[in-house]
């Protein structure tokens, strides 16, 4: 059962990292922390649920429309809370984005209910590959996960936008002094950070055959403890935190019980931390 | 210091109370409506639980008010969010012995909500009559208090001659809820089970919280259970279900208790609940004529068919109408009138209390076949 | 080319530049001389756009400016050489230098006017692939300079770039700024080092707490007796 414990976990945990890239975008470029992300990740889900539930559309349309809508989320998101705020320092935008996770959930709640949304199942069927059974969904999850982390680097390592949201994380000054428009590129950041989010939403619904409004409390907390665990900054790290948490809490189900994994997770995390401040792939803070 | 603050609150209740008086002229009763609590999770993660309840309740007492009330005075529920916390259910008891218009309260949903607020209606002699908990030392814990959903004691043993004896399974493994329904129903069953010789190869749990069963799932499946018991809710055994599929786990037989029983469960659930084995306490085929007016009545309003809890809570509401009918609105007469409840005509069934103040349930064997509850047969 | 005219800035409540005026002409090399603290760095940003003036008009070749973006000043010809530098460590130096190009489309050009700098700095074109952050000072005050010609300006405004570095580095940035004068851009050189910048500019003011107190050409400057006193004798 280890194998297949290993590959639950990796499947989660790749969830999990496109949640903490989030937070490391947003990290990255603007110094900042959404609170609300978790509920930008809850309403991309449930964007992809309606969309596979009640316009009966295919699961990568809805996902693409999950992306959508967590992209525009963010995006207004960025104009409310951060924007007219930039130089408020590190609390004001935090203080709102909390407000916000509040709206958005209860907002949730108003639109779609407070239970359960169902949302069709799709790749029932499992492979066998080495005599171990794996679920043909599982291969699709990593690989969509795996697909919008190329996607990603190739947007930021090979596009000119790409190239200015690097700038900006290093010296936004020095950017803004180059020409960029940095709050353009906060506003795509931010909103880039959202649509992966809405991706992790969308198909973990898939994965769990559920959509709820108080979804997107676990993930912001998994996701965000996965970027710090990385190191904050780094986009390798929090994919590295991401599958650590997960493989960690699907081994802890194996091992130990089911009421540690969280438990277990956490205290990893906090191991980490105490022999490296930094996270895994942080570096030092530099003294000036 | 203290007394001034004591008086504060008096007076502000009293006019909290004129107001509500004042509010609440316009209608065409005359007599003083009969005050009855509900503490109930109507947010928080039992929130739909909750929900059902007041769509029956409300149903219930409009039909009764529609009637000409109790004896002339109309029946007003008073709701109490507990979100099935026990924190709030104990805080909702405080508000609700101290209001003196209240008679009797209903609630809470889970167990735990239930016996932390046990010990506040038992101090002040409020009846607390709820429609769901089932822990066999809830109502025993309190002359005050009342279960009319049969306890686990019962419904353990059963569920496990219903594996055992019918099913022919003897190699069984457990996932219960992690809190006190969940161990209790767990226990009873597990002990039952153990006697008439069956082998319990694990006992994993989960929490009210957990959306992703695929890690436990896994490691049961390790354990290679013929039978696979599962005291849990309709959402979670939906969720389960799904993921179970998806793993490709097919060669074990799944069962729970009647807390399975709901239309939601076969909504969500879709195909993968398909040979799931459960029991119930209430049918809404079931063609007496108390059900079928409930059935009807629901649907009507709500465009949905009623599950077990909305049916419990219906009964709830109906005893207590029924119980204050007799006795009038004073709240020991009413402990002592509900405890000699016979043959009450419930939608689940006849209500007699036992010694306990709970219920013995009479059963039906289910089975999901073709996405529909079918009586089970062999 | 480049004229203030009774610029005033602050910050929040704290007013930094008073009154302010200063002009760079055509193929002009000036130098603005101050201490710490004096207002230089703030001249520079508010004639880059990074901050905006609360009084006071700035005007390049007869356009207003003082109310455009970074960008917008970049476009219209200004560009910066910052203090200490401020190479992206982590970008490459090549995307350093297509940093520097960040406002202009034009990439047949833009490939052009690198090869071109690389020519000027060869050490750059060996060095093309590695991270910013890994160059010594000497080499990223190279790189700051070639990124700023990135945007093919018609004057390039200077902070300190001697700051920091080692003599030899710093008589061969004079002679840098000197030579891409000489090819006809105007420099405003913002200096605490009155010896070096005197020593190549025509003109020079010198700031103190905010406003201008001197203001004349390099020869007579270096000849003022307060200058002796204050910044030449230290």
């Amino acid at each position: 059962m280890l194998v297949p414990q290993l590959i639950n976990g990796l499947t989660q945990g790749s969830l999990y990292a496109l949640v903490a890239i989030g937070f490391v975008l947003i990290f990255g470029t603007m110094n900042l922390v959404t609170f609300a992300h978790g509920e930008v990740y809850m309403m991309g889900a449930f964007a992809g649920a309606l969309a596979m539930t009640v316009w009966h559309l295919p699961w990568f349309v809805a996902l693409a429309m999950g992306m959508a809508a967590a992209w525009v989320l963010g995006f207004l998101i960025e104009k409310i809370a951060f924007r007219p705020l930039r130089t408020a320092g590190h609390m004001p935008p935090l203080l709102i984005t909390i407000g916000l996770s509040i709206i958005l959930k209860d907002l949730a709640v108003i639109l779609f209910g407070a239970e359960n949304r169902p949302v069709p199942s799709i790749y029932e069927q499992t492979i066998r590959v080495a005599g171990i059974q794996i679920s043909v969904l599982q291969i699709v999850i990593l690989g969509v996960a795996a697909g919008l982390v190329v996607l990603l680097r190739l947007l930021i390592q090979g596009t000119k936008i790409g190239r200015a949201m690097r700038a900006t994380a290093q010296d936004h000054e020095a950017a803004y002094a180059m020409g960029v428009n940095v709050h353009r590129v906060f506003s795509i950041a931010f909103a880039l950070a959202s649509c992966l989010g809405g991706a992790a939403g969308v198909m973990i619904g898939i994965y769990y055959n559920a959509v709820y409004p108080v979804m997107g409390a676990a993930a912001g907390l998994k996701g965000f403890a996965a970027c710090i665990f990385g190191g904050l900054t780094s986009i390798p790290g929090a994919i590295l935190g991401g599958i650590i948490i997960g493989v960690v809490e699907n081994l802890t189900v194996q091992f130990l019980a089911s009421g540690y994994r969280d438990v277990v997770a956490f205290l990893v995390m906090v191991i980490v931390l105490v022999l490296r401040p930094q996270g895994l792939l942080g570096r030092k803070l530099r003294t000036v | 210091m203290k007394e001034g603050i004591m008086k504060r609150r008096t007076l502000m209740r009293l006019l909290t109370v004129l107001g509500l008086a004042f509010l609440a002229a316009p209608s065409a009763w005359s007599a003083e409506p009969i005050h009855i609590a509900v503490s109930a999770p109507l947010t928080g993660n039992f929130a739909e639980y909750g929900q059902n309840w007041q769509k029956a309740i409300n149903m219930a007492v409009e039909w009764i008010n529609a009637a000409g009330g109790i004896n002339g005075r109309p029946i007003e529920i008073l709701y109490g969010d507990s979100k099935s916390d026990p924190k709030d259910s104990a805080a909702l008891a405080q508000k609700f012995t101290s209001d003196s218009r209240i008679a009797a309260e209903i609630g809470d949903f889970s167990s735990t909500a239930s016996m932390a607020a046990q010990p506040i209606y038992d101090r002040a002699g409020m009846v607390q009559l709820s429609p769901t908990t089932s822990h066999p030392m809830w109502a025993p814990g309190s002359p005050w208090s009342f279960g009319i959903v049969g306890t686990q004691a019962g419904e353990g043993p059963f569920m496990a001659r219903y594996a055992i004896e019918k099913l022919g399974k003897k190699k069984i493994a457990v996932l219960h809820i992690n809190n006190d329904w969940g161990i209790a129903s767990k226990d009873y069953f597990i002990h039952a089970a153990k006697e008439m010789g069956a082998q319990i190869l694990g006992v994993e749990s989960y929490f009210e919280t957990d959306k992703d069963f695929t890690a436990v799932l896994t490691k049961l499946r390790g354990l290679k259970p013929e039978l696979i018991y599962v005291p849990s809710f309709y959402n979670e055994m939906a969720l389960m279900s799904k993921q179970r599929e998806k793993l490709g786990w097919t060669d074990a037989v799944v069962m729970g208790p009647g807390s399975l029983y709901s239309p939601k469960l076969l909504e969500l659930g879709g195909s993968s609940v398909n040979g799931l084995y459960t029991s119930a306490v209430f049918f809404p085929n079931d063609p007496r004529p108390e059900v079928q007016k409930f059935v009807k009545g629901f649907e009507g309003k709500y465009k949905a068919t009623p599950n077990m809890f909305a049916a419990v809570a219906y009964d709830a509401i109906n005893l207590m109408a029924e119980t204050i009918r007799k006795v009038g609105a004073d709240r020991k007469a009413i402990r002592d009138e509900l405890a000699k409840t016979k043959n009450f005509p419930g939608v689940t069934g006849k209500i007699n209390f036992t010694e306990r103040r709970d219920v013995i349930k009479d059963y039906r064997h289910l089975v999901v076949k073709n996405g529909q509850f079918t009586l089970f047969d062999k | 080319m480049l004229e203030l005219r009774g610029v005033s800035t602050r910050y929040g409540p704290v007013q930094v530049l008073w009154n302010l005026s200063l002009t760079v002409r055509e193929g002009e090399l000036v130098c603005l001389l101050g201490g710490n603290a004096s207002g230089k760095s703030t001249t520079m940003k508010t004639i880059l756009g990074l901050v905006h003036p609360f009084r006071g008009e700035i005007a390049f070749r007869g356009q207003p400016i003082h109310r455009a973006t970074p960008a917008q000043v970049v476009r219209a010809g200004i560009a910066p050489v910052l203090e200490s530098r401020r190479i992206f460590p982590e970008l490459t130096v090549y995307e350093n230098l297509l940093m520097g190009a960040y406002t202009r489309a034009d990439a047949a050009g833009i490939r052009q006017d690198i090869d071109r700098v690389y020519d000027r700095f060869p050490l750059l074109r060996q060095r093309r692939g590695q991270l910013g952050g890994t160059l010594s000072g000497g080499e990223q005050q190279m790189l700051a300079i070639a990124r700023a010609l990135l945007a093919r300006p018609r004057m390039l405004i200077m902070d300190e770039p001697s700051m920091g570095l080692s003599p030899l580095y710093v008589e061969r940035t004079f002679e840098i700024i000197q030579g891409l004068n000489r090819e006809g851009i105007a420099i405003l050189l913002v200096e605490q080092n009155a010896n070096m910048a005197l020593a190549i500019a025509d003109r020079g003011y010198v700031l103190q707490t905010g406003r201008i107190v001197l203001s004349d050409t390099a020869q007579n400057l270096v000849n003022h007796p307060m200058m002796r006193k204050a910044y030449l004798e230290l």
